[in-house]
């Protein structure tokens, strides 16, 4: 089992911090990394406008030199005055809320503080969230960790009262979640990048719909009162399995937590000793994690290998896959098996075509599976990618000799000196057909016997909408110069989805089987899917998939709910929606009307004909607009 | 680090560093500072017996090192015991240390001079409210760490002097302690704080009774108990805009008194007598009267202050006067006979806002100290014929009192 050495990064909040230094010191013995204080004492309310206060002499906080500035740069989350409310319907009060704001936000800037934390209290703080939007748009040093309860307080209040129902009424009711406070919150903020959650753990642990949802959400950091801990029988602090179950699906989000609240367990340091505890039993069996570290969430753009070829590394790295390649030995050993009786296995000699060899790897399957299943073959490997041929030349004087023909050319351009019985390629994408496996394999059936088999037989591509706020912050940011100004919405992206909530649940889209028998060979596609979301929630864009069938019920998945335990050589493919304004949606079937088109032409001043295939999404929603995601595009061989 | 247990049942940890940690409970016993009172003091010799077993901890808290200098500067409450003794609270806001301090005066108009008081202990945070128990010696105060001390005063044994010791001292509450409140019979205190949450507390053990998280859905900025019933009802009242009643006998103990949609409520106080009226102060400076009996119309407002209320003071010897006090300079007294409240007395003389408010039994008369470092005396005079005045009243050689 990998360990899987993530420490915890945990703050202490303090309420009232006599003595700033000696505070520091003992949580930092303590095992902690950061603290959270205020930044003006939580009761020293000041006088902005009018009257004798307005001149009252001093210093409205302590001064920044009880701290060195590195230490106010990277230990301190600050907190603001809990009575500030910029939108009270008083005047005077609200006047007064924007100025003291200011000033403590202008403070807080002047101390360099990483980030700055206050509470969410209502879905009316549209004036609050201006205000920091402002100041964010005008470059804060400092990131906003807005903190929101999991679950209403009103939920919980209402138990008190004997007029639960009346109570309940008084504060928007059972719609009133705080995920929708959030949603408001940031909307006005337009997804500002430096806006994160502080999202506090209730002791009452939301339906699990909600809880997910806020997995989509840009949590920088998770809050845990100490009332949440209960006592075990040496006397330490534990969480309730909900709350340690809970807790542990968002350490793969890479959050600090936060401990707040009285010390009730002797020592605050065995809060951090007991979430450390938590984090590194976080399961890690999937060696997919241990290898995606750091990818999590990172934009890449697919691969292009039928326009490009690959790099060395690049084939360094599929090679590492330890499931893939024994899956397809699997395979060509059953194919094998079941191709050649047993009375025959000494004279026929079966024509194995590996077409897009690349570095040999599959070369290396089939005469392991051959051997394997006592049989005897031919292998023709055929690669375009002529750096990629010096590798496979190099292999087969050396190690595989004649059984071997290392082909240098592109299999829709080659003539074969003879028909194949089994076809084995690996073209496949993150989408299934977006490297264009298609048309490579129906340029390449032409020398596939009549009964021949290709493997793999099969892949199919699925979809399912996303709500992710990370990764629609992400793309933003790929804008480029010198491109359209939303070129960066019309691609897609291969990425490691870690902080996304998935809206309803993966259906298929497009199918191809190989080899394609059909009298007109059309890979043009056309579907309507339609997504039923059960909940509020804001669509970002689709996370697409794929599965393939290598032979008879030799399968390789990346759709979530059947992945092939272990396989990293694909990451889910990505199409962001382009959007200015997003609403929330639910209760919405979102039909989405995607086309492939896939045409053979040849355009001026190229010598060949060039196969480009694009993917048009049509969603039905007035809100979401057009957009093309083009795919693999030609072939530079001129 | 081994641990021992505190009488009172908490787990106390021993061998930390004593300035750092002021989350442990029981651990930290204040400072005492004693000197010789000039005035002449009639008070029962209040030695408080050490119990055996509770030896160990009497030596632990004992601190006869540091000495509060002075007074801090923000002074946040007064209160009176029957006798006219007064407590006074304050807190360091802006300095480098945030703690605070509590101390006692035998005469309420020699405050706030440091020479002249009984005693004083500081406080390792900033002292937020305070009330006196069953008799003048025994205090209970809540911080702004959350932690809530039961003070003693005793005398110390060799001389007349008199210095603050802590009974008890327990750290519940998850922020800083905005509002206490001792029930009728004295057993019971209530506190409330920014962390939305009140606890009912049994003084002598210091032991909470009940805990209700929470009980707002902001701050509890006040709570108050009810003067005339013995242990159990008290009013809050929350930056969320609701005035609550609370029953700790029942079950569901809670019902909305007052619910404003968009105000938020900083302080609330019950009418001595009239044990159905309930006054609350809101943060656009306005006094509602509630007759808890029904509430659909306030029975009362008035639009005094332009800031936010912070305290409402009944008076005990005229129970329709009211005393309040806003984040302003200026302290103002209603009369609540009539439905419409009316400003009788009005006094500008302090230089910044008025935390304080407390009447004293003895001379009946009003004091209230702010963030000017000072404590003023109020005396309010009604003339004759009943006339309500506004203004300053000035104070003459006969006063006619009713």
């Amino acid at each position: 089992m990998a360990n899987s050495n993530r420490r915890v990064s945990c703050g202490l909040d303090f309420c009232s911090i006599p003595d700033i230094r000696g505070s520091l010191q003992g949580a930092s013995e303590a095992g902690y990394d950061f603290a959270c204080f205020p930044i003006v004492h939580p009761r020293f309310k000041r006088e902005f406008l009018s009257g004798k206060s307005k001149e009252r002499p001093g210093a409205f906080t302590r001064s920044d030199l009880i701290l060195a500035g590195s230490d106010w740069n990277n230990l301190i989350v600050g907190k603001l005055s809990p009575y500030i409310n910029v939108d009270s319907e008083d005047p005077v009060m609200r006047k007064q809320s924007e100025e003291a704001l200011n000033q403590e936000l202008a403070y807080a800037s002047h101390l360099g503080l990483p980030a700055v934390t206050f509470s969410l209290r209502g879905d009316n703080q549209t004036n609050l969230a201006r205000m920091v939007h402002n100041k964010m748009q005008a470059g804060s040093t400092y990131q906003i960790w807005l903190h929101v309860p999991m679950e209403n307080p009103a939920v919980a209040a209402a138990y008190y009262h004997s007029d639960e129902e009346e109570f309940r009424k008084l504060h928007g009711g059972a719609d009133s979640s705080t995920w929708e406070w959030w949603n408001k919150f940031r909307s006005v903020c337009n997804f500002e990048k430096k806006l994160g959650l502080a999202l506090e753990v209730t002791p009452d642990i939301p339906p699990e719909e909600d809880v997910s949802r806020w997995m989509g959400e840009p949590i920088k950091c998770l809050v845990l009162s100490t009332t949440l801990f209960v006592t075990n029988k040496k006397g330490y602090p534990v969480l309730l399995r909900p709350h340690q179950h809970l807790i542990k699906s968002f350490a793969t989000l890479d959050v600090q937590v936060v401990i707040r609240g009285a010390i009730r367990h002797g020592c605050s340091k065995y809060y951090q000793q007991y979430l450390d505890h938590l984090w590194q039993s976080t399961s890690h069996t999937d060696p997919l994690v241990a290898y995606a570290r750091g990818y999590e969430d990172y934009l890449q753009c697919p691969l292009q290998p039928l326009m490009d070829n690959l790099e060395s590394q690049t084939y360094e790295v599929f090679e590492k896959d330890p499931v893939k390649y024994n899956e397809y030995q699997r395979a060509i050993y059953s194919a094998l098996l079941d191709r050649v009786l047993y009375e025959e296995k000494d004279t026929k000699v079966v024509v194995v075509m590996v077409v897009g060899a690349g570095r040999g790897p599959l070369v290396r399957a089939a005469l392991n599976a051959a051997q394997k299943a006592d049989r005897k073959i031919r292998v023709y490997a055929v690669e375009k990618n002529p750096n990629a041929v010096v590798t496979l030349q190099a292999q087969q004087e050396e190690l595989w000799g004649d059984q071997v023909t290392v082909v240098s050319c592109d299999m829709r351009d080659w003539n074969s000196p003879e028909k194949a019985d089994i076809l084995v390629s690996e073209l496949l994408g993150s989408f299934g057909d977006n490297e264009l496996s298609p048309e490579c394999l129906d340029g390449a059936q032409k020398f596939l016997k009549d009964d021949g088999i290709s493997i793999p037989c099969s892949y199919t591509s699925y979809l399912c909408p996303v709500q992710s706020s990370k990764l629609y912050n992400e793309v933003r940011l790929c804008k480029e110069k010198d491109k359209h100004a939303l070129n960066h919405f019309e691609t897609p992206y291969v990425v490691h989805l870690q902080n996304k909530f998935q809206l309803a649940p993966t259906q298929p889209l497009f199918t191809f089987c190989h080899p394609n028998k059909d009298e007109v060979l059309d890979n043009t596609r056309y579907k309507c899917l339609s997504f039923n979301i059960s909940q509020n929630c804001v669509l970002h864009g689709f996370s697409g998939y794929f599965d393939t069938v290598l032979y008879k019920n030799i399968m390789l998945s990346i759709v979530p709910e059947t992945h092939s335990r272990g396989m990293f050589s694909w990451f889910p493919i990505f199409f962001p929606i382009r959007s200015d304004n997003f609403s929330s949606m639910s209760q919405i079937t979102e039909l989405v009307r995607w086309e492939r088109i896939s045409v053979r032409h040849t355009p001026p001043n190229w010598e060949k004909d060039l196969d480009c295939a694009s993917i048009v999404a049509r969603p039905r929603s007035h809100f979401v607009t057009f957009q093309i995601m083009f795919f693999t595009k030609c072939c530079t061989e001129l | 680090m081994s641990k021992g247990t505190h009488p009172s049942g908490q787990v106390v940890n021993q061998g930390h560093k004593f300035s750092l940690w002021f989350f442990l409970p029981g651990f930290y016993g204040g400072s005492v500072y004693n000197l010789y009172c000039m005035c002449e003091i009639h008070m029962e010799s209040a030695c408080f017996e050490v119990e055996p077993n509770r030896n160990a901890e009497a030596y632990r808290n004992y601190q006869p090192a540091v000495l509060p200098a002075h007074i801090e500067k923000y002074m946040d409450f007064i209160e009176f015991c029957e006798d006219g003794y007064m407590l006074l609270g304050c807190s360091n806001m802006t300095g480098r240390f945030w703690t605070g301090s509590v101390w006692y005066f035998l005469d309420p108009d020699s405050a706030p001079h440091v020479d002249k008081c009984l005693t004083g202990i500081e406080c390792e945070t900033g002292v937020t409210d305070g009330k006196f128990l069953e008799d003048k010696q025994k205090i209970i105060i809540g911080e702004d760490s959350g932690v809530v001390q039961v003070l003693g005063l005793s005398e110390s044994a060799d001389e007349h002097t008199f210095h603050f010791e802590t009974l008890n001292s327990v750290c519940e509450h998850d922020d800083s302690v905005l509002s206490v409140s001792v029930f009728l019979d004295r057993k019971r205190a209530v506190t409330g704080g920014l962390d939305m949450n009140i606890k009912i507390w049994n003084v002598e053990s210091l032991t909470s009774e009940h805990t209700y998280r929470p009980a707002h859905l902001h701050q509890v900025s006040c709570v108050c108990t009810h003067p005339q019933d013995g242990s159990s009802i008290f009013a809050s009242c929350s930056l969320d805009g609701m005035a609550i009643i609370w029953d700790t006998r029942n079950a569901k103990p809670a019902k909305v008194a007052w619910n404003s949609r968009s105000q938020e409520l900083t302080s609330v106080a019950w009418h001595m007598s009239k044990s159905d009226i309930l006054a609350v102060g809101s943060n656009a400076g306005d006094i509602l009267m509630i007759d808890t009996r029904q509430l659909k119309e306030p029975l009362g407002l008035a639009c005094c202050f332009t800031r936010p209320i912070h305290r409402l003071r009944f008076a005990h010897h005229q129970p329709e006067l009211l005393a309040a006090c806003a984040d302003d300079s200026k302290v103002k007294v209603l009369d609540c006979t009539a439905s419409a409240l009316n400003v009788i007395y009005e006094d500008d003389r302090h230089n910044d806002f008025v935390r304080g408010l407390a009447w004293n039994s003895r001379n009946d008369s009003l004091y209230s100290c702010g963030w000017d470092k000072q404590v003023l005396a109020h005396k309010l005079v009604r003339s004759p014929n009943k006339m309500e005045v506004n203004g300053i009243i000035e104070v003459d050689g006969d006063q006619e009192q009713k």
